[in-house]
Parts: structure tokens; sequence; C-alpha cells
């Protein structure tokens, strides 16, 4: 479990990652403050030398480690299509993502709030953080 | 067994089938045919107490699968010595009861048992295995009373 945990949170570091995507093109002097122990970039060779990043534009990409990439966590179903408990494709389903940035079918999420074993506090299912909607 | 646990349950199947993870074994008796019944064979990891021995886990799933755990535990022949299993297949794993998520599955639940089974230094059931399997409920995912020690 230990590892899935981690799993989890590495997910979690990415996706804020890209999030944070727009914010991320930083001035030279917001760098050289990051790096005041080594001004400059040390490179594994004999050359040094010295460079000031003027602008740096970090993408990520992130993916779903559980249940395959666009499934819901909880009944295995694509989110393109209902949850296993819609008896019918037409049924309204809609997803609904946490602050964690993990999304569900609103019905499989609900079943779950209410479910007795989550009390009191309703987690999310695969990162265990409290679970809350983003509005 | 509702559609929806029975749904989800065939697509967990299809893929331990089709992918199996290395040490689970899995073919076609290994179901029930209503689905509420799982027989998994786990091997020992190499370099582990355990290495190269086939113990047997069994799941039950109730009609609320996902939402509530499976009962899980070790049937057969051999129940492995373990100082969270007790002699009567019974298995100490807070997953099983207090921490289960919808999210985790027949093969997570495999693996963390494995990876419980690799990290163990002794041979040897819990201290009071002898009073637990004479008192126990016959519920298996009543069995929590070891969780706090997390070093085994
Ligand atoms: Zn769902
Ligand atoms: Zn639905
Ligand atoms: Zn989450």
């Amino acid at each position: 479990m230990e590892q899935q945990i981690q799993m989890d949170e590495q997910e979690n570091d990415e996706s804020q990652g890209n999030d944070d995507q727009q914010n991320m093109s930083m001035s030279s002097s917001e760098l050289h403050t990051m790096q005041d122990d080594h001004p400059g970039i040390l490179l594994k060779t004999n050359t040094r030398m010295s460079i000031t990043v003027k602008k740096l534009h970090v993408c990520g990409e992130w993916k779903w480690l559980q249940g395959g990439e666009d499934t819901c966590g909880i009944c295995r179903m694509e989110f393109e299509s209902a949850c296993n408990m819609c008896k019918f494709p037409g049924d309204d389903c809609p997803l609904v993502l946490g602050i964690c940035r993990h999304a569900f079918h609103r019905h499989c999420i609900d079943k779950w709030i209410a479910a007795p074993t989550n009390q009191p506090r309703a987690q999310c299912p695969l990162c265990r953080q409290d679970w809350t909607i983003v509005e | 067994m509702s559609d929806a646990a029975t749904r989800r349950l065939m697509k967990e199947l299809a893929q331990l089938k089709s992918e199996a993870p290395e040490g689970l074994l899995v073919d076609n008796t290994s179901t029930s045919n209503d689905l509420k019944q799982w027989k998994i064979g786990v091997v020992g990891a190499e370099g582990t107490l355990y290495a190269g021995e086939v113990f047997m886990l069994q799941f039950t799933f109730g009609p609320q699968y996902p939402f509530n755990s499976p009962e899980v535990m070790f049937v057969g022949e051999t129940i492995p010595a373990h100082p969270h299993i007790y002699s009567n297949g019974h298995i100490c794993l807070s997953i099983l009861s207090d921490d289960w998520t919808p999210a985790l599955s027949v093969q997570s639940v495999c693996l963390s048992i494995l990876s419980m089974l690799s990290s163990s230094k002794e041979k040897k059931h819990p201290i009071d295995d002898a009073i637990y399997v004479r008192t126990c409920s016959k519920n298996p995912s009543k069995t929590r009373w070891w969780f706090h020690d997390d070093s085994v």
C-alpha cells in the first residue's frame, strides 16, 4: 500500500505542475535567488560555464495511474460512458473533479461518500485526501 | 450480487486473465459462475521466506462491492505462517477493513498481501493465534487487531 500512496503523491505533484504551466516563466533574477549556492549551472564535464536562463517554459504531462487513462477509479468504466450503475448510456452521469485533481462519475463518488465504511470524513478513493469538489 | 458489482468484477477478471502480474495465478477455475467467490493463487517471491511456495487466497464479494471491502482469507492445505496471518487463514491488513477504498481491487489486494509476505522476517503466526482462532468471528473482515504495528 505504501508504494501505491507514493505513486499517488507523485501523480499529484505532476498534476500541480500542469496547473502551474502558465506561471512558470521566471525572470532571471528569480532563478538566481533559487540557485544562490551554485551561481550558474554545474555541468558534468571539465568545462564550466555560467548560464543565465532568461525564460523557462515548462510543460507537464500527467495521466491516471490507476484504472487506465480515462476510466473512473471506482467503477472502472470509461469517463465517456456512464458509470456502471446507470442502466442506459443516455442517463445523466456527469464527472466531478476533487481538489486533489482526481475525477470520478458523480454517481460513483456520491455512493462512496455515503458508504458507512467511509465515515466520518469522506476521502478520495485514490489518494485518501479529504474529498472536496472543485467548484 | 448487484449488476454494478458484477460488471466491475467482470472487468477485473478480464484484466487479470489478460495480464496477470508476476506471482498471481489466475485461470478459468478461479471464479464461481456468479463471480461471488474467487480463488487466486499467490506465489512467494524469490529471495523471501516464502520463495516458490504457493498459497490460495479466497475472495468473497458482497452486493455492495466495491463500496464495501471483499472478505479475503487464505484457504487450503497451507496457510502461510506470518505474524499477521492467523492459522485459520484470517489476515490482519488494514486495507481489508478500515482502510478499504473502492479504488482498490483484487489485484491490488493480492499484491499487498504478497508484499506483506515478502517483508516477513519470521515464519510465525501471531502470538494470540490459539485464542483468536477459537473465538474469532467467521467474517475475516473483522480481523483488525494488529494494525498499529506496521513494522512487519
Ligand atoms: Zn464511475
Ligand atoms: Zn451514473
Ligand atoms: Zn484524490
